[in-house]
């Protein structure tokens, strides 16, 4: 990744930016790769219960400072 | 530090636990307190050797435990510190020799029948029945971390192991920083490893390659506050007893090349 003066962004920031991702699901306990299948799942059932409903949203972040992941759904119902 | 019980930990090995467990109680010990440090890796036996005592172990950890000696007999006291005594692991026994109820007798009977005022508990790596069995009797720990990215992973294994001990007194040391790699940003500095792990440093250590020589002679570095790291270990001690101790900057002076280029910020 390179900068505005071209300057090599240093790998520290990778490295933190990496760290707080992997902290994040470590703490929750949840693999990344299961959160696909959980967000696929839930999405199969809503989609049960709701047939027309549509543009629903689930997603995983990481609440404020890093702490603690929240799963996050948005389900709009008409 | 209020607990008098430390476990040293760190999940990951080779990061510089024993060193840290050696060479904060020496510190402690200087500072006029009397200490116990205690090599809980069974079957691994190497703090005596860091310390220099190696040639003086007879009875063990498993001994005392197992009753097969008295307290007194297995602790080694250090000739060059008043007040600083080692017991050894085993070389032999595995781990399972030791109990909980073992250590926390243990614990107890150093502080109230042999007068030791703090006990360190050098933990053995990982983060399973050895290291539950060396925290145990802890009521402080201290966290071990190099930044870098297993490290500080396993530490914040261990960090969420610590709370449910009972252990809430939690303190990092941050070993091995290299200033010159942090200063290119192509290292992670103290502030991101203690943003990223969320606990306080105690000690913040920097790569030295005297802390191998003086492990070579049997030597804690911290009798030597001349070098680097002897210096920052004697700082995290005095943290530890108590004493309000600011950090030392960890830059060292930019070169007049870095000065005239900018130095790769």
């Amino acid at each position: 990744m390179f900068s505005f003066w071209g300057k090599k962004k240093g790998s520290a920031e990778t490295l933190k930016n990496r760290l707080q991702v992997m902290l994040a699901y470590d703490r929750a306990g949840l693999p990344p790769g299961k959160e696909q299948m959980l967000r696929e799942e839930l999405l199969s059932v809503l989609k049960k219960y709701f047939p027309n409903a549509q543009n629903f949203n689930i997603d995983m972040q990481r609440d404020g400072e890093g702490e603690a992941m929240i799963l996050k759904a948005d389900i709009p119902l008409k | 530090m209020k607990g008098n019980v430390i476990v040293v930990t760190s999940g990951k090995g080779g990061v510089g636990k024993t060193t840290s467990s050696a060479n904060v109680a020496t510190g402690l010990a200087k500072l006029g307190e009397k200490v116990c440090v205690i090599d809980v890796d069974v079957g691994l036996r190497n703090l005596d050797s860091i310390m220099g005592l190696e040639g003086r172990v007879v009875y063990d950890l498993v001994d005392v435990i197992e009753g097969k000696c008295k307290l007194r007999q297995a602790m080694i006291k250090d000739k060059r510190v008043e007040g600083l005594y080692l017991i050894p692991a085993s070389g032999t026994r595995d781990k399972d020799a030791l109990t909980i109820d073992g250590m926390h007798d243990l614990v107890r009977r150093l502080l109230e029948e042999e007068g030791i005022t703090r006990v360190i508990l050098d933990s053995p790596a990982g983060i399973e029945a050895g290291f539950k069995t060396a925290a145990a009797p802890a009521n402080a720990a201290l966290v071990v971390v190099n930044p870098e990215s297993s490290s500080i992973r396993d530490a914040d294994r261990i960090i969420g192991l610590l709370e449910p001990q009972g252990i809430t007194e939690v303190r990092l040391i941050i070993n091995r920083l290299r200033p010159k790699m942090i200063a290119k940003d192509e290292m992670l500095s103290v502030e991101d490893v203690v943003g990223l792990l969320g606990a306080k440093p105690i000690g913040i250590i920097p790569e030295d390659e005297n802390i191998l020589i003086s492990t070579n002679r049997g030597t804690p570095i911290v009798l030597d506050t001349t070098l680097k790291a002897g210096s920052a270990f004697w700082d995290a001690a005095r943290r530890i007893h108590g004493e309000d101790v600011p950090y030392p900057p960890l830059e060292e002076k930019k070169s007049w090349f870095e000065r005239l280029f900018g130095g790769g910020r």
